[in-house]
């Protein structure tokens, strides 16, 4: 029979601890040493507890719902050579000349309309946040704290008070945002209808342009509250400076931080068509203080 | 894995599922708290079919999903500024009545929170979590967590044996 100490040493060398055959010798070293046996059922019920721990009921089915939207948006779009060359090869081999010259005029046009609507998406950064949308063509990926990708024409909904968003992108521009509303990411930054959400802009390699209704603002870095409903409402902007280029061919003007721009109707409002207008002669008003929902 | 090499998403599934709940056990482990560890977990798979065509080592999968899970860990962690107490490694009471998470936890004992594996450090907990729990050997714990097997041993039998004392004096 067997000591403690051969005991404790196969204990540490053994791949398996909690095999259930245990080497000769040790068996009976178990069987009459009441310490070695304690241990070793501790061991094996420790193990047994740790491999029932599992996900909260249904979490890994939500885990997988969220990843198998994902595992799309990793894929490219296919190449078309596989769908066309192939097909023509097989063609042009069975049936002669004329077929094989319609086929071809059908390839190029084919091949003509994959570039024109088929063309793989660009990856302009990437996304996390938390009670919101990303939405990428059909399929929609609820918002996480485990970044995705970012492509052109992705859209993030954000729908909840606590709701959250920072897309960070390749070139190192970052944006935070949080609150509630609707963003439209373009290449050159985001274009909102409306929401109450604040939105901070990290510069790095390019500035913003953000649309709203009425304007397109030039951004270098700043923070600005939205809150915008059906082309009505108000910006803020609480720090650093912005460019504001009025669509109905107004003169552009530097908008002054802690200041606020108003909207209606889908256009900026200015002085000469506010009830009360400030001293100011641009469409901006100081603030008095920020909206307690900030 | 040839077949998810080759982008086939149903294979990926069987994938998945056949080491999710693996890896979700370690990714709790190495972070304490199941909201991080689903987290977590979703994105090791997510890195693991982004970078399927760099897996070389045919039939070493879960070491590989580990490899992921630990370095995205250590990339987490990096990123966060302020960890928050993982609320869910205790069960107060009171609190599985409106949080199904807490509710899931009470009356349940996990690994890291075993009386015989509380007390130790995070490094030991997951080196006795790969050992015990994932039977892994010290080879394989060696290339997963870059510590020497020498050393993995010592820690090893250093805390069998604490394991063995508290043990004693356990009720």
């Amino acid at each position: 029979m067997k000591s403690c100490q051969a005991f404790q040493d196969w204990l540490e060398s053994s791949p398996r601890l909690t095999l259930a055959n245990l080497p000769p010798g040790l068996a009976e070293h178990a069987n009459s040493c009441a310490a070695c046996e304690k241990q070793l059922t501790r061991l094996r019920i420790l193990r047994k507890d740790a491999l029932e721990d599992v996900p909260p009921t249904g979490e890994i089915e939500k885990m997988w719902q969220r990843i198998d939207p994902a595992l799309h948006l990793e894929d490219p779009t296919p190449s078309p050579s596989a769908a066309f060359v192939q097909p023509l090869f097989s063609l042009l081999s069975g049936k002669g000349l004329p077929l094989g010259a319609g086929v071809l005029a059908l390839l190029l046009l084919g091949v003509g309309l994959w570039f024109v609507l088929g063309e793989s998406l660009p990856v302009l950064g990437r996304i996390e946040g938390s009670g919101g949308e990303l939405i990428h063509s059909s399929s929609r990926l609820e918002l996480r704290v485990v970044p995705v990708q970012w492509l052109s024409q992705d859209r993030v909904v954000l729908t909840g008070a606590q709701s959250w968003a920072a897309i960070s992108f390749i070139d190192g521009r970052r944006i935070t945002v949080e609150g509630n509303g609707r963003l439209l990411l373009s290449a050159e930054g985001f274009s909102t209808e409306e929401g109450r959400f604040r939105a901070s802009f990290t510069k790095g390699g390019g500035q913003f342009r953000v649309r709203v209704p009425g304007a397109i603002l030039g951004i270098r870095g700043t923070t600005i509250d939205f809150d915008l409903v059906g082309g009505e409402g108000r910006l803020e902007l609480i720090e650093g400076r912005v460019d504001v280029v009025p669509e109905d061919g107004r003169p552009a003007f530097d908008w002054k931080p802690q200041s606020r721009l108003l909207i209606r109707s889908g256009k900026l409002l200015f002085d000469s068509e506010k009830e009360s207008s400030p001293a100011t002669n641009v469409a901006t008003e100081s603030l008095r203080s920020r909206p307690a929902a900030y | 894995m040839e077949l998810v090499q080759k982008g086939h998403r149903a294979s990926f599934a069987a994938l998945f599922n056949r080491h999710v709940l693996s890896i979700s056990r370690y990714a709790l482990v190495l972070t304490g708290s199941w909201t991080d560890a689903q987290d977590l977990t979703q994105e090791v798979f997510l890195k693991a079919y982004a970078q399927r065509m760099a897996y070389r080592k045919m039939g070493m999968m879960k070491q590989w999903l580990y490899t992921i899970c630990r370095n995205l860990h250590i990339d987490f962690i990096r990123r966060r500024t302020v960890r928050p107490i993982p609320m869910d490694l205790q069960c107060i009471p009171g609190r599985e009545a409106n949080h199904p998470e807490a509710a899931f936890f009470c009356g349940k004992e996990h690994f890291f929170s075993h009386p015989l594996i509380r007390e130790f450090s995070q490094e030991t907990k997951e080196i006795l979590f790969l050992r015990i729990v994932e039977e892994l050997s010290y080879r394989e714990i060696a290339d997963l967590t870059g510590t020497t097997e020498e050393a993995l041993r010592k820690l090893f039998s250093r805390a069998l044996h604490t394991m063995r004392d508290r043990g004693e004096v356990a009720p």
